[in-house]
């Protein structure tokens, strides 16, 4: 008998405010910055502590329990002793946390919009048949014989939008 | 009894269509094409309409020749490495472009797809559940 389960990441179309959590007032804190390009710039002058002001997260409620898992990381590398992890030790792991947020969150997105576009393909798809179409999220963007001739209209659609072939389903697909 | 876990789990439409998933295919920094393809457990490889090679800045008859046989016949593909980007995932694979315009499927097969992942499929339910290959043990 063959079990499955998963933690389904499927994005849902809630909003909630996160706030990473406070390291507590002794120790060196370090939270995350949704402006982490700025701590990138930030001189490291002072011996060994840094404090970066608690900031709050726009996050969509199905990226909590990543984010609760990065926070996870801010608090293992937060409170730095001054004898083994330098204040810019853990800026870096700071910085990498905050890029791997941002590459979370990007992907959130790319997931919301190709469901977007399915369901447009779902309801649409028979009023195309044969054409080459271009669609970010539910957005038509362009329609045209060819591929070649749909590219060249949304050359400077970033990110790039989904390009398909619509093909008549007349019959059922029998694989090859 | 054994137990599977995976990372996510994907509804799809059971439109007739097959399962189709949307994913990223690029060559390189900035040149990158959003397409469906359908999961093909009976494919070897994956392979994609020559159009996406050619968007893509790819010269399709510069790669490696391959003939791939079907039920009624046979086409020609070129391979190609490129890198593949699917819900979380990104990995480099050698995949084919179908040398002709009149190839109208995109599909993702063993070689270069199914061998990065771990994939279950409840299609009763039309239900996909994927991981990386090494997300879990």
């Amino acid at each position: 008998m063959t079990d499955l389960s998963t933690t389904d990441q499927s994005p849902r179309q809630h909003y909630a405010i996160w706030t990473s959590p406070k390291q507590g007032s002794s120790g060196a804190s370090l939270e995350a910055s949704a402006a982490w390009g700025a701590l990138q710039d930030t001189p490291i002058t002072g011996p060994h502590r840094v404090t970066v002001p608690a900031v709050q997260l726009l996050f969509r409620k199905d990226e909590l329990d990543q984010s609760q898992a990065v926070s996870g990381s801010i608090a293992a590398c937060g409170a730095p002793s001054d004898e083994t992890t330098s204040a810019k030790a853990s800026l870096a792991q700071a910085r990498d946390i905050m890029t791997q947020l941002a590459q979370t969150q990007c992907r959130a997105e790319r997931d919301d919009r190709h469901r977007e576009a399915m369901g447009w393909l779902a309801a649409n798809r028979q009023k195309y048949v044969g054409l080459w179409i271009a669609l970010q999220g539910s957005r038509l963007l362009a329609i045209g014989r060819t591929a070649k001739e749909v590219y060249s209209r949304i050359r400077d659609e970033r990110p790039p939008a989904l390009v398909v072939k619509i093909e008549a389903e007349d019959l059922p697909f029998g694989g090859w | 009894m054994e137990t599977l876990t995976f990372r996510l789990r994907r509804g799809y439409a059971d439109s007739g269509l097959g399962i189709e998933l949307p994913i990223t295919i690029s060559s390189g920094p900035g040149r990158s094409v959003s397409i469906l393809a359908k999961v093909d457990t009976g494919a070897a490889c994956c392979i994609f309409q020559r159009e996406y090679a050619e968007e893509l800045g790819i010269d399709v008859e510069k790669g490696q020749q391959t003939k791939f046989r079907t039920a009624t016949g046979s086409f020609e593909t070129y391979g190609h490495q490129v890198a593949l980007s699917c819900f979380e995932w990104d990995f480099e694979a050698v995949v084919y472009f179908a040398q002709a315009h009149e190839f109208s499927r995109n599909v993702l097969g063993l070689q270069g797809w199914l061998d990065k992942l771990r994939f279950g499929l409840v299609h009763h339910d039309q239900s996909l559940f994927l991981s990386h290959y090494d997300d879990i043990s």
